[in-house]
């Protein structure tokens, strides 16, 4: 007799932490991943991701135990070494570097959170002493548009719509069915239900399929487009004036900005077309309540803290925010919650190291302390710190989940600055092109493989799950474990003996052990508040919505949004344009892949063989490019070949490829990491410039 | 008992989780896909429109793959289901060709990109000819087809079409099978 299991977990395949899965083991394999239907948050969203999980679990590939480098960098030669070899060897060189030229000399980078520990490594930095921690995403992922919605709104409300309470969604630079499976089938369900669906997006994407209004933005320009929008809705007097009199502050000196955004000036921008702006606006601000779900637009263009700022600007002049079927505030379930400064032992961190911090004389809204962001370094800064020695020099990396070879931005200097590094420690679960480059190489457990919590503030609105082991790959730990263990060593504050002490002490305050939990069902629930900063003021200086910002005029920024052209662009340098006469996203995303992982995985390597490049098919035709043919995208800075997919769901002049293939098809060796945004150093991957032509069958 | 599938193309936006479960359960070669989800788009930019169209071996009730077999190694079960003998099937592709929906795959696993290993079951299907089959082992079992299972959108409903009570039957009313007039009786509907 076969004996079936089945065990109720959370996934966290794409660092969302989310979805609530049923895992079926026999004999002990796991065979089969399935959504979780009764799952209190996410009812039975899932992804390809996830399910193919099982082919990720049991990959050939799989690191199964630690490494040593043994000859020169990058050699590709290893030797099998001990946990214990391997732990002590990081401690002891990381350690040393820090003796030896000071804790600012030893960066800790993470990239995808593989759990629930995305906090748990700015703690361990901080006790570490570092001030240099930092993400492969950071400054282009989730911190930008974090911030501006701190600043505006005191609080992540954009991150939270109430889809399923809501008579209109506008689903801006984000495409859920491919990257965030449980907005997407609320999204999805909320249309079946009758509510509209305006989605922004150069491409018309999975999302856009479902549009009532398409608006396919100008890579790049969306800030002007939030602003146009705000101007017909305030021209048009579609604002909820009462709310503004009540919960905001400087709707006048608004109106006064958003008064040169009109359609038509809007519409030569961004290159929608006026109708359309106009048909947005109203929607959303008459068939309401009305909420919006944002992504990783808001952090990737050439200023996004004013996006994330005007774009909750839109939803607080209509009313929406705070209130069912609008933007919403996370919660805790009543844990510990872990983003928060006191969580991450900021304040261990000795005060003179705050300034030493990479970036942040050029970008203090991302690296210095300011109570309202996680400070972090500024990765092209770190990088440029290993190759000049300017300031200082950075010596030794510990990078947890991240691939930054192919990552982030320029990925020639990445390379560069990695090889030049005295120490590396990575840990990952494959030996990824990062991995390749280290000194150790610690196995990493994957989602399906230790006990855990889904708690970061992407996976919580009043709600606390468990993920559960279900699976041992062989010598692989989770990230939790590793940096516990490495705590131990390096005798580090503040950490704990075990990773089941460490879930217990973030559950206490519920009065349940991760035990407890787990018998009585492994999920807890706490009924969100909605309305009460309508009730007891918003968390900023003011106690109101800010829409015109005295923190950021006192950061010397100004305090209105305002739209900034592209970096690159037909119109800031008409020049380059002349040769690279296409504007570019790298921002495309598809529902098998997160960034550079799981390309190696069969089931979902079959899906999306290749990668792919989006180009309108007149556009391809004049330059006699078919379907199918290989195409050289060329940027100022190099050029990548890809599928072409021809299509006239993108604008004549516009380019989208894929992110996360490696080699001749890795995206970042288009981007640049010069110049980035103001304040808070985002590098520009939507709004570039480029060149297509034909490469060959 | 005849069963059926329908799918509400206004729910599907093309994830391909359904695919990848497909594949999974499965464990089918590199570019072998018993399901499948396809684009089709219309219009000029920026007025396009788009949907996805997963698609499937139909199960037709009078199939074109069966007429074709020379060797008797396609037949159709009482509850509906067209099934491939693989000990008859001797490879000769004339089903492949004759299938209306190009829901059958002469079975190999030669595409594999570099770096991406095999992970399916030692394969005796090399050499015969594949497709969908409703997953009818684990339908027979109780439980659901693997796509059907794991589409997050409940956007495919499957169940015997002979029950006046089942959630299938009653969606069939307002769905339709794809080349619908060409008199193969598909079993697998959509809603569009």
């Amino acid at each position: 007799m076969s004996q079936v299991e089945y065990i109720r977990t959370t996934c966290s395949i794409c660092g969302h932490n989310q979805c609530g899965v049923i895992v079926k083991r026999v004999n002990g394999k796991v065979v089969e991943i399935m959504p979780n239907r009764d799952d209190p948050m996410t009812k039975g969203s899932i992804c390809p991701k996830s399910i193919a999980s099982v082919q990720l679990l049991y990959h050939p590939d799989r690191l199964k135990y630690p490494l040593k480098r043994d000859g020169p960098r990058g050699s590709g030669k290893w030797i099998r070494i001990t946990w214990e070899e391997a732990l002590d060897t990081v401690a002891s060189r990381l350690l040393e570097i820090k003796e030896k030229y000071g804790p600012e000399a030893v960066v800790m980078a993470r990239g995808t959170n593989r759990g629930s520990w995305i906090r748990l490594f700015n703690r361990f930095a901080n006790s570490f002493g570092t001030p240099n921690w930092t993400e492969s995403g950071g400054a282009q992922c989730f911190t930008p548009r974090s911030i501006a919605q701190r600043l505006t709104l005191g609080g992540l409300a954009l991150e939270w719509p109430d889809v399923e309470n809501s008579r209109t969604i506008m689903v801006w630079g984000a495409n859920p069915p491919a990257t965030w499976s449980p907005k997407s089938v609320k999204i999805i369900r909320a249309r079946s239900n009758g509510a509209r669906l305006i989605v922004v997006d150069p491409v018309m994407s999975n999302m856009a399929s479902k549009a009532d209004v398409w608006l396919p933005v100008r890579p790049g320009t969306d800030v002007a487009l939030a602003l146009g929008m705000i101007n017909v809705i305030i021209n048009e007097r579609l604002y909820d004036s009462e709310y503004i009199e009540k919960y905001t502050v400087g709707f006048e000196s608004l109106k006064e900005r958003v008064s040169e955004y009109t359609p038509e000036r809007v519409s030569e921008i961004t290159w929608v077309p006026k109708e359309r702006i106009i048909e947005a606006a109203r929607l959303f601000a008459t068939n309401r309540p009305s909420s919006i779900v944002i992504s990783a637009t808001f952090d990737e263009i050439v200023d996004p803290i004013q996006l994330g700022r005007a774009v909750s600007i839109i939803s607080a002049i209509t009313g929406n925010v705070d209130v069912r079927g609008g933007n919403i505030f996370p919660e805790t379930a009543g844990q510990v919650s872990i983003d928060t400064n006191d969580f991450i032992m900021i304040d261990d961190l000795p005060k003179e190291l705050d300034s030493k911090r990479l970036g942040a004389d050029r970008y203090p809204i991302l690296s210095k302390y300011l109570k309202i962001n996680f400070p972090m370094a500024h990765y092209p800064t770190i990088l440029e710190s290993i190759i000049t020695g300017r300031p200082y020099r950075v010596r030794a990396m510990f990078i947890m989940g991240g691939n930054p070879m192919l990552s982030i931005a320029n990925s020639e200097m990445a390379a560069e600055a990695l090889s030049r590094l005295e120490f590396l420690a990575v840990a990952d679960l494959f030996l990824s092109k990062t991995a390749e480059m280290a000194d150790v190489v610690l196995p990493a457990a994957s989602w399906l493989e230790y006990d855990g919590l889904a708690d970061s503030v992407q996976a919580t609105y009043g709600h606390l799950r468990i993920r559960q082991k279900a699976a041992t790959v062989g010598e692989a730990r989770s990230d939790t474990w590793i940096m516990i263990e490495l705590a131990k060593r390096m005798k580090l504050k503040g950490f704990w003996s075990s990773e089941r002490e460490y879930l217990d002490y973030i559950l206490s305050p519920t009065g349940m052990t991760f035990e407890q939990l787990r018998e009585r069902g492994g999920a807890i629930y706490h009924e969100p508040s909605v309305g009460s900063r309508l009730k007891n003021g918003f968390n900023t200086p003011s106690g109101k919505i800010e829409l015109y910002s005295q923190t950021l005029k006192e950061w010397g920024y100004d305090p209105l949004p305002f739209y900034t052209e592209p970096f690159e662009s037909p119109y800031s340098t008409p020049e380059v344009a002349k040769q690279y006469p296409f504007v570019l996203t790298t921002g495309r995303r598809v529902s098998t892949y997160f960034h550079t992982a799981q390309r190696n995985v069969p089931a979902l390597r079959d899906i999306n063989p290749e990668p792919v490049v989006e180009i309108n098919s007149d556009t391809a035709r004049e330059l006699g490019i078919s379907n199918g043919d290989m195409v050289r995208v060329e940027t100022r800075r190099g050029y990548v070949i890809m599928k072409a997919k021809l299509t006239q769901g993108i604008h004549p002049r516009v380019v989208a490829v894929q992110h996360g293939w490696p080699d001749e098809a890795n995206d970042n060796r288009l981007t640049d990491n010069t110049a980035c945004a103001t304040g808070i150093g985002s590098t520009t991957l939507r709004g570039l410039l480029c060149n297509i032509r034909r490469e060959g069958k | 008992m005849k069963y059926a599938m329908v799918i509400d193309l206004t729910k599907c936006v093309g994830c391909n989780a359904c695919t990848a479960a497909c594949k999974i359960d499965n464990s089918t070669g590199f570019g072998v896909k018993y399901g499948q989800v396809l684009e089709v788009e219309a219009g000029r930019f920026p007025d396009v429109t788009k949907f996805y169209l997963p698609i499937l071996c139909m199960h037709c009730e009078n199939p074109e793959c069966l007429k074709v077999c020379p060797t008797g190694a396609t037949f159709r079960t009482k509850e509906g289901v067209v099934l491939i003998d693989r000990d008859r099937c001797m490879g000769c592709r004339y089903c492949v060709v004759a299938c209306p929906y190009m829901a059958r795959y002469f079975y190999n696993d030669l595409k594999r990109p570099l770096g991406v290993p095999r992970m399916d079951l030692e394969d005796e299907r090399l050499g015969t000819v594949e497709k969908c089959d409703f997953c009818i082992d684990r339908v027979r079992e109780g439980d659901l087809p693997a796509c059907v299972k794991a589409c997050p959108y409940e956007a495919r409903t499957f169940g015997d079409a002979d029950d006046p009570n089942s959630r299938v039957h009653g969606l069939m009313a307002r769905a339709k099978p794809l080349k619908e007039d060409e008199g193969f009786n598909p079993s697998v509907y959509y809603i569009w």
